[in-house]
C-alpha cells in the first residue's frame, strides 16, 4: 500500500462534479469538506520523500501526473490552501457552477504543478484557462463577457505556443519529461514553451490580459484568478528556466510597469491586479537570478504573495459587493461603514509593501538580497526597491486613504448599502490576514517549506540593516503621501488608463470593419455575378429539364425523392440548433472518460 | 472591542497622532544613524571582496555606509514614481472612462 497516491485534482474535480447532487441542507458543509480535504490531502504528503507518481505509458512517452518534491509542494499547500480560504470567502454565493468552476481552475493548477512531463503540463494549464474564464463570465455585465472572451483569446494563443514548443522539443530531444532547460543553449522550442509560459505569468507585453478581465470577475472569482494562474507560471519558471539571465531584465520591467499603471487607476480591483504584475515581477527576477536564495525568495514570494492578494482582493471585493462601486472616485469616508474590512485590507496593504513583521518582508527581502549579493546586478537590486515604494504607496496608502478615509465621494446609494461584509467573508479575510501577520513573525513556518534548506536556514530578514533600510523607505514614503494629499496633487479621477490590450481590441474592431465593409462588399458582388451569369441559365435550362421530367421520370422517382428530402431535413437539424448541444455532450463524455481512467489509474499505480 | 471607535478616537486626536508619527520618523533615521556606527567594520568587507566600479557599485557604496540614505531613498523615489507615473505615463494613455465604449 506505500505506493497508493491520490491525485488531489481528483477530489476538487469529483466534488465539483458532485456538488450540484448534494442536498441544500448539506450545501455548506460539503463547500467546505472538499477543499479542506484536498489541503489534507497535500499537506499528508510533506513529511514524504521526492517521488514520481501516477505514471503512465503513452505511446511511446512517459506521463506523469504526480511529480511530487519539495519544489511542488510548497507551490500545492499554499495553492490548496487558498482554495480552502476562497470557497470560505464565497460561501454564500448560490450558484453551484460558480464552485465547480474555481475548484476545476484550482485542480487544473494543482495538475500543473504535479505534472513530471510536458503534456500532462499542458492538459492542466488548458484546463485553468477553460475554467477560470467562468469565474468572469458570472458577473453577467456585458463588459465582462467581453473581457472574459478577450482573456480566453489570449491564453488560447499562449497555450497554442506551448503547445507548439512542447512539439518542436519533444521532436529535437526524444524526452517528454518537464525539467530544467539548458537555458544557455537555447532553441526556438524553448523560447516558444517560455512565451505560453511567461504569458501567463503576465510579463509585458503580454500582460495586458490580467488588468483587463481580473476587474471583471466576480466579487470571489477575483479572489480565485488572482491566486493561481500567475503562480503556476512562477511555479513552471522556477522548475524550467532558472537561472536565464533575461527574465532578470523581465522581472524589473514588470515590477516598475505594474507599480506605475497602479499609480494612475482609479478602480480598486483594477490597482491590485497591476499589483500582481509588479509582485510577479519580483519572483520572475528571482528565477532570472537562480542562485538558491532567489529561487527560495520567488518560492516564498508566490507563497506570501497568494495570501495578501488574495487578502487585498477579497477586501475589494467585499467593497465591491457590499456597495457595488469599485472606483476610488466615487468611494471615500467608508471607515464608519466598514471598519473591519478597513483594518484586514490594511493587513493585506502592509504585508505586500514587506513591512516588518508581515509576511512579504520575510519573503520579498531574500530576492533584493540575492540582488545585493551580486555586483553586477546591483541595478536589478535598486530598481526592486524603487518598485517596493510603488507597492506602499498604492496598497498601503493610497488605497485604505482614498476608500475608507479622505473625502467622502460615494453617491447615496452606495453609502446607504454600505457595510462590513457577511461572517464568512469576514472570517475568510480574517484567516489570510492571521497567516500574513504568522508568517511574517514565525519564518521558520515559511521557511522550513523551500526547496534549497540550506540556503533557507543561513537567511535571516531581521538584520538591523534590513529592517532600518525597510522602516525608512516605507515611513518617509508615507511622509511623501500624506504632503502630496495635502497639496491635493493625487486625487484619484475617473478615466481609462489604455494598456497594450488597445492593440487586439482597437484591432479586433478593425477586423469586424473589414468584415462588414469590404467583405460584405465583395460577397454582394459575387452574389449578382451568380446571380447573372449562374442563376439565370440555370433557371432556364431547369424548365426545360422539368418538363422532360414531368412526364417521363415522376413516377419512378417520386419515392425516391421524398426519402432523400426527409433524411435532409433530420441531418439540416443536427447541423443547426443542435452543434452546441452535440459539443457540450461531447465535451463531457470526454472528460468522464479520462476522469474515470485517471481515477482508476490512480488507484492501480 | 469597538474597532470603529478606536478609529474615532484617533481622528478626534489627529494633532497628537501626527506629532507621534513625526517622533517615529525622527527616532527611524537616528536608530539608522546608530546602527551605521555600531555595525562599521563589520558589513563593509563582505562588499570590498570584488571590486567593481560604475554607478550602481558606487550608489551601492553610499547605501551600505551612509546613514539615512534609505530615509533620501523613500522621499526622492515617492516623488519621482508619482512624477513619471502622473504627469508622463498618464499623459499619455489615460482616457475618459467609456474610452472602448462603441
Amino acid at each position: 500500500m506505500n505506493n497508493l497516491w491520490i491525485h488531489p485534482s481528483l477530489l476538487l474535480i469529483g466534488g465539483s462534479l458532485l456538488l450540484p447532487l448534494v442536498p441544500q441542507a448539506f450545501k455548506k458543509a460539503f463547500l467546505l469538506a472538499v477543499p479542506l480535504a484536498t489541503f489534507g490531502l497535500v499537506l499528508s504528503m510533506l513529511g514524504q520523500p521526492a517521488a514520481m507518481h501516477g505514471q503512465i505509458q503513452f505511446l511511446h512517452w512517459t506521463l506523469c501526473f504526480g511529480r511530487v518534491d519539495s519544489l511542488s509542494l510548497v507551490f500545492a499547500v499554499i495553492m490548496s490552501g487558498m482554495c480552502c480560504i476562497g470557497t470560505l470567502y464565497g460561501m454564500h454565493v448560490e450558484e453551484d457552477a460558480q464552485h465547480s468552476a474555481s475548484w476545476i481552475y484550482v485542480s487544473g493548477s494543482l495538475g500543473a504543478i504535479f505534472a513530471g512531463d510536458l503534456l500532462t503540463l499542458f492538459l492542466f494549464w488548458e484546463l485553468m484557462a477553460f475554467s477560470s474564464v467562468f469565474l468572469i463570465w458570472f458577473r453577467r455585465r456585458p463588459e465582462s463577457t467581453a473581457a472574459g472572451f478577450r482573456y480566453l483569446l489570449v491564453h488560447v494563443a499562449g497555450g497554442l505556443s506551448l503547445l507548439a514548443g512542447l512539439i518542436l522539443y519533444v521532436h529535437h530531444t526524444h524526452s517528454i519529461a518537464f525539467n530544467a532547460f539548458d537555458i544557455h543553449n537555447t532553441s526556438g522550442a524553448e523560447y516558444l514553451i517560455l512565451i505560453g509560459i511567461i504569458l501567463n505569468a503576465a510579463v509585458p507585453p503580454l500582460h495586458a490580459w490580467l488588468p483587463d478581465a481580473y476587474p471583471e470577475g466576480t466579487f470571489n472569482g477575483s479572489v480565485f484568478l488572482s491566486a493561481f494562474t500567475t503562480k503556476t507560471a512562477v511555479y513552471a519558471l522556477c522548475r524550467g528556466f532558472a537561472g536565464m539571465e533575461l527574465l532578470v531584465w523581465l522581472g524589473v520591467i514588470m515590477a516598475l510597469y505594474g507599480v506605475v499603471y497602479a499609480i494612475i487607476e482609479n478602480d480598486i480591483r483594477r490597482l491590485f491586479a497591476y499589483h500582481i504584475v509588479s509582485q510577479v515581477g519580483y519572483m520572475v527576477a528571482g528565477v532570472g537570478i537562480g542562485t538558491a536564495l532567489a529561487i527560495n525568495g520567488a518560492c516564498a514570494h508566490a507563497f506570501a504573495h497568494i495570501l495578501y492578494k488574495g487578502l487585498l482582493f477579497m477586501g475589494g471585493g467585499s467593497v465591491l459587493f457590499m456597495t457595488g462601486e469599485t472606483r476610488m472616485s466615487q468611494l471615500g469616508g467608508l471607515y464608519k461603514k466598514m471598519p473591519w474590512t478597513f483594518l484586514l485590507t490594511l493587513i493585506g496593504g502592509l504585508s505586500i509593501s514587506a513591512f516588518p513583521l508581515f509576511s512579504g518582508f520575510v519573503s520579498k527581502s531574500m530576492i533584493v538580497q540575492a540582488g545585493f549579493d551580486n555586483p553586477h546586478l546591483y541595478w536589478a537590486a535598486f530598481f526592486l526597491m524603487l518598485a517596493s515604494i510603488g507597492t506602499f504607496y498604492c496598497n498601503g496608502l493610497k488605497v485604505p486613504y482614498f476608500v475608507w478615509f479622505g473625502k467622502d465621494k460615494c453617491s447615496t446609494e452606495v453609502r446607504d448599502r454600505a457595510g462590513d461584509p457577511p461572517w464568512n467573508m469576514l472570517a475568510a479575510m480574517g484567516i489570510a490576514a492571521f497567516f500574513c501577520i504568522f508568517l511574517g513573525c514565525y519564518t521558520p513556518a515559511l521557511y522550513n517549506l523551500l526547496p534549497f534548506q540550506a540556503a533557507a536556514h543561513a537567511y535571516n530578514a531581521y538584520t538591523p540593516f534590513h529592517i532600518s533600510e525597510t522602516l525608512q523607505v516605507l515611513l518617509f514614503t508615507a511622509g511623501a503621501f500624506f504632503v502630496l494629499v495635502k497639496l491635493k496633487k493625487i486625487e484619484p479621477h475617473a478615466g481609462t488608463n489604455v494598456d497594450l490590450d488597445w492593440f487586439y481590441r482597437i484591432g479586433g474592431r478593425a477586423f469586424l470593419w473589414l468584415a462588414r465593409k469590404p467583405v460584405q462588399l465583395i460577397d454582394t458582388a459575387v452574389g449578382e455575378i451568380y446571380r447573372v451569369g449562374g442563376l439565370v441559365p440555370l433557371m432556364k435550362s431547369a424548365t426545360l429539364v422539368g418538363l422532360f421530367d414531368n412526364h417521363v421520370i415522376d413516377g419512378a422517382v417520386d419515392g425516391l425523392a421524398s426519402t432523400v428530402r426527409g433524411i435532409g431535413q433530420r441531418l439540416r437539424g443536427a447541423q443547426r440548433g443542435a452543434m452546441q448541444d452535440n459539443l457540450t455532450v461531447g465535451f463531457a463524455i470526454v472528460a468522464g472518460l479520462i476522469l474515470a481512467f485517471l481515477f482508476f489509474k490512480g488507484f492501480s499505480s | 472591542m469597538n474597532l470603529l471607535s478606536i478609529i474615532e478616537s484617533l481622528r478626534r486626536n489627529l494633532k497628537t497622532v501626527v506629532l507621534g508619527c513625526y517622533a517615529v520618523l525622527a527616532l527611524v533615521v537616528l536608530a539608522d544613524v546608530v546602527r551605521a556606527l555600531a555595525a562599521h567594520g563589520h558589513e563593509a568587507p563582505a562588499a570590498a571582496e570584488e571590486q567593481v566600479s560604475g554607478f550602481w557599485a558606487a550608489l551601492f557604496h553610499v547605501a551600505e555606509n551612509v546613514p539615512g540614505f534609505w530615509t533620501v531613498f523613500g522621499i526622492l523615489g515617492c516623488v519621482l514614481l508619482v512624477i513619471v507615473s502622473k504627469a508622463i505615463v498618464g499623459a499619455v494613455v489615460s482616457k475618459p472612462e467609456n474610452f472602448y465604449d462603441e
